[in-house]
């Protein structure tokens, strides 16, 4: 799976909604008005979404003294911590994702009216629908990779660990996020603001 | 041939299957393969899972149709092979257990959520899982298997499916997460008890939790239904290894719960997710040829909300049924619900249920032509006035009409299990109000009232209640769920009829019967009315009554109902009666229609307004207590103030969490917008003044925003920089704006480190204030590394740390 992710379809469920805000799965307390303002939130939530997402796949040129480089491009990881990620691996895929600028917009008008309620409620919503953009890709992606004789490892992106945020740029660039509108700002800090770029190694079952 | 299932889950614990699912998987179905159409395409893989558990001792197997509904087949291209491959599922299944064992058609949830939370109404819902159920029935299950589901309304969709489909017993299944509750909030004992009312021949629970965390599931469930019980958990709880879900309970460890459980009154247990054939064949040997436990369960009347069970017990009544949310005969309220303003009802839910009503009267009877607001049906007022009044308490519903229609519609919206107000013995509607009360498990108040009017003697009335009482039992009816009401008429009318209604009540209990009555008949076309309806009362709870339906907010009447209950042993050792004198306000305060409010009103309802996060209700609590003329500086300090530290203080005991918190902050904020409009120029006195900035790299900042809206709304004022700030501009404002307190925000590793250089910023020019910090990512630890004075999770432990780091 290379390029732009076609078919994306996302489901968030409510109850990590309430969790992502400190509620607790349960929704024990999620009655009254507060549980009518995230019904409302999260059918508001999915009409302002819109997943995109973009992976390329790439084969490992070398990866040692925390260093990895892939081949047929200049595109280089200097981490430690995703060296070792992708130490088994013969090629590895990055992936961008994102819910696209209208629920981020959206939040941020309520915030600037002082509906702080609604905005977590959209925020989090947000947060919960990127990370279902990219467990989609990576499902995915396991399709194609169990077919080929691989397992996935976990996923890892740019901000954690030692693989700095200054490497957001180049993320973006060797994976042409730009054709799904995500863009890094002065700071590194992506937009739209709900999205997120990751690294994931390929691991052949033989070795 | 085999006996019918229950009765072999008298004599013995059965033993059912395990996960399907994995198992397929493990067979050879790609990742991603709808389970359920394996039936049309890999059948003889299906039934080699079936003989693989019924080879390890599997008395009873599921079909492999657990999504097979219309809903999620549409997910795979295959809604219209709902009947097919429901078919196909059971007879794989029959040809499996070769006669020797239980087929049990699985039924899953839908995978849309129920209004509110998603769109799927609750016909569309039943009428889903009655395509499944018809097919699975028809095919010759054993059982249907209802399981995983996390909505309770949902699940009873799926039990009136099922009943109107076919007569085999159902198993009836949830699932519960953290603190034993469902998704939706509701516990295992309202689950037992409304699975159970809606004819569920077994209750349980599957996945989820590990096994130890459904004993006390069971234990709970096993206190309040009669019916079998039945445990599918997993093989302990998932953990993530590599990417892969793994189950770590061996099967020795599942077979030691299999006893645990049957000692717990379970009389079928199976697997869920992770469960093998290895592990079914080290339960069959725990359990082989165990007995059920022999359970005492109380017969009780019990009702329930989402997620509270309301119990009759001999030693606690009468049950306090609150009567003011009344449209037929409260105009202004009709009017105002019928015009979308559903202020007067909520008002009226959430002060009877603090007024101490355990249950809640709904009578959406409204004549909308006669008040000039155009007729609305009565089953659509009903509707919605039953979801309001669950959106703000958690009391049962009473559902109150004579049409059958429209009590229909109310119970299609009661999320727990209701009381229908009431059945009489007309011959027209009398069949279909219990059919009605039969398919949503409701529990019934019967009035002996017919077509010939009000009998005139107790002996009259005593035989023709209990004519439809007779009815209601053969209509499948439990007798603990019949009240049956004496019927209250005026004393101005006829002076002897509140004599003629005890002695009919003195019968009714003799015969052991359950009463209820609705008091203020009694005392209509009387001056002094609350006197005699609280003298009345005494009478009847003297003469065994069981439940009242009357007006919480007369205090004559619920003082009285306190002593009474002293008197007639329903408190023992006084306890309520001694909390209540203790609780109660020195004088009591007159009833709501008697006068104008006091200020200890307009607190309690700007109190309750700003709990119930209600930004619109409010306003017109302030706005009355403008009008008593209190300073708008006045109820912010002794009214609004106070509210919000009643707010902190139930977010520290988690009674509520943070988007409350903040709800209630907005609504305090609505508050003060209208309060401003007041002051004309005074201002309101400050705690102090904080800087909020997120730092520089960073430009998340609803969580710095949110906890600036809250400490505002605690009296502080805020200068907030925005995002992005760099440490100079933050150590500039902290010496001009003379703040005395610095709060940072971040959210990424990467920006937090800025944090630090703010501090090191504000030191290095001698600035002294203090500073806390905050941010996803932030840790108490990192805080005190980077010499930050305090450390705020989110915005609702920011307030307690301002306090402390302000002295205040």
């Amino acid at each position: 799976m290379s390029g732009v992710v076609t078919g994306l379809e996302i489901s968030v469920a409510p109850a990590a909604v309430l969790r992502r805000m400190g509620m607790g799965s349960s929704g024990a307390r999620g009655a009254g008005e507060i549980g009518s303002l995230i019904a409302r939130g999260i059918e508001a939530g999915r009409r302002l979404v819109a997943p995109a997402a973009v992976c390329a796949t790439i084969v490992i040129e070398r990866c040692a003294g925390g260093v990895v480089s892939f081949e047929g491009t200049g595109f280089v990881i200097r981490s430690a911590d995703v060296a070792g990620l992708l130490a088994p691996c013969a090629r590895a895929t990055l992936i961008g994702a994102t819910v696209g600028q209208g629920l981020s917009s959206a939040s941020g008008r309520l915030m600037a009216g002082k509906a702080m309620t609604e905005a977590m409620i959209l925020d989090a919503y947000g947060s919960e629908a990127v990370e279902a953009v990219v467990d989609a890709v990576v499902e995915g992606l396991g399709r194609e990779a169990g077919a080929a004789g691989f397992t996935l490892t976990r996923r890892f992106s740019p901000g954690y660990g030692d693989w700095p945020l200054s490497s957001q740029p180049g993320v973006l660039d060797a994976l042409g996020a730009a054709r799904i509108g995500i863009a890094a700002g002065p700071e590194c800090i992506l937009a739209p603001e709900k999205s997120v770029t990751a690294v994931l190694g390929w691991v052949s079952r033989d070795t | 041939m085999m006996k019918p299932i229950l009765d072999a889950m008298r004599e013995r614990v059965l033993l059912g299957d395990g996960a399907m699912g994995t198992m397929l998987q493990d067979g050879g179905l790609p990742d991603g393969a709808c389970p359920e159409e394996a039936v049309l395409s890999r059948p003889a893989l299906v039934v080699g899972v079936h003989e693989r558990y019924l080879e390890a001792g599997a008395e009873v197997i599921e079909t492999d149709t657990f999504g097979a509904n219309c809903r999620k087949l549409a997910d795979y291209g295959l809604a219209g092979e709902v009947e097919r491959i429901n078919r196909e599922a059971v007879r794989l299944a029959r040809k499996a257990a070769l006669g020797k064992a239980y087929v049990a058609g699985s039924v899953g949830p839908l995978g849309a959520q129920l209004a509110p939370l998603g769109a799927l109404t609750f016909q569309e819902a039943v009428e889903a899982f009655r395509e499944q159920m018809r097919a699975l029935a028809h095919a010759g299950a054993d059982a249907l298997f209802l399981e995983t589901f996390s909505d309770i309304r949902e699940a009873k969709a799926a039990l009136v499916a099922a009943r109107e489909v076919s007569g085999i017993p159902v198993i009836a299944h949830m699932t519960f997460g953290e603190e034993n509750r469902t998704f939706s909030g509701t516990p295992p004992d309202v689950a037992a008890v409304v699975l159970t009312a809606l004819g569920a021949a077994a209750v349980g629970t599957n996945c989820s939790l590990g096994p130890e965390g459904m004993l006390p599931v069971i234990e709970a469930m096993a206190k309040v239904t009669r019916a079998h019980l039945s445990v599918f958990p997993n093989a302990g709880l998932p953990e993530l290894v590599d990417g892969k879900t793994v189950f770590r309970k061996s099967p020795a460890e599942m077979a030691a719960f299999a006893e645990r459980f049957a000692a717990a009154g379970v009389s079928l247990v199976g697997g869920c997710c992770g469960t093998t054939p290895a592990h079914i064949r080290a339960m069959a040997g725990a359990l082989a040829r165990r007995k059920p436990v022999k359970r005492a369960v109380p017969e009780r009347l019990r009702l329930c909300s989402r997620t509270r069970t309301v119990t009759l017990d001999p030693g606690n009544g009468p049950l306090v049924i609150g009567e003011r949310i009344n449209l037929s005969v409260r105009a202004s309220m009709a009017r105002a619900f019928i015009g979308d303003d559903t202020a007067p009802v909520r008002d009226a839910a959430i002060a009877q249920t603090r007024e101490g009503a355990h249950a809640l009267d709904v009578n959406a009877g409204a004549h909308g032509e006669s008040l000039g607001v155009g007729a609305v049906p009565e089953a659509d007022l009903m509707a919605r006035a039953v979801r309001v009044v669950q959106r703000c308490v958690d009391a049962p519903i009473v559902v109150d009409s004579s049409s059958p229609d429209a009590l229909a519609a109310g119970l299609r919206e009661v999320e727990g299990r209701a009381l229908i107000n009431s059945v009489t013995a007309d011959k027209e509607t009398m069949p279909r109000l219990l059919a009605i009360a039969r398919a949503y498990g409701a529990a019934i108040i019967i009035l002996p009232l017919s077509g010939k009017g009000i009998p005139e003697t107790a002996a009259r009335r005593l035989k023709l209640a209990e004519e439809v009482t007779a009815s209601a039992l053969r209509a499948g009816i439990r007798p603990e769920d019949i009240l049956i009401d004496p019927l209250v008429m005026a004393a101005a009318a006829a002076q002897d009829q509140p004599g003629v209604t005890l002695e009919t009540l003195r019968m009714l209990k003799a015969r052991g019967w359950q009463t209820v009555l609705g008091l203020s008949n009694v005392s209509h076309g009387l001056p002094e009315r609350s006197s005699l309806n609280a003298a009345f009362l005494a009478m009847a709870v003297g003469a065994g009554l069981d439940a009242v339906i009357c007006n919480p907010a007369d205090e004559l009447v619920m003082r009285t109902l306190r002593a009474a209950r002293v008197l007639a042993m329903k408190d023992a050792g006084a306890r309520e009666f001694i909390a209540g004198v203790q609780a109660a306000p020195a004088a009591p305060p007159p009833p709501e229609e008697a006068g104008a409010p006091t200020p200890a009103r307009v607190r309690e309802r700007l109190l309750a307004a700003i709990l119930a996060g209600d930004r619109d209700g409010v306003i017109p609590a302030v706005e009355e207590a403008l009008a008593q003329g209190i300073p708008p500086i006045e109820i912010n300090v002794s009214m609004l103030a106070p509210a919000l530290e009643e707010v902190g203080a139930r977010f520290e005991r988690r009674e509520i969490f943070l988007p409350q918190m903040i709800l209630a902050a907005e609504t305090v904020q609505a508050a003060f917008a209208r309060l401003r409009r007041e002051m004309k120029g005074e201002r309101m006195p400050s705690r102090g003044r904080i800087v909020m900035a997120t730092v520089l790299g960073d430009v998340h900042d609803i969580g710095k925003n949110i906890c600036c809206t809250v400490l505002e709304n605690y009296g502080y004022e805020i200068v907030d920089l925005g995002r992005n700030v760099p440490a100079e501009v933050i150590a500039e404002q902290a010496a001009a704006s003379g703040a005395n307190l610095i709060g940072l925000s971040a959210l990424m590793t990467t920006t937090m480190r800025q944090m630090e250089t703010v501090i090191a910023e504000l030191r290095r020019r001698g600035l002294t204030q203090r500073v806390m910090v905050g941010g996803a990512v932030v840790t108490p630890a990192y805080a005190r590394k980077i010499g930050a004075d305090g450390y705020a999770r989110n915005a609702g432990e920011i307030v307690r740390l301002v306090k402390r780091l302000m002295g205040s």
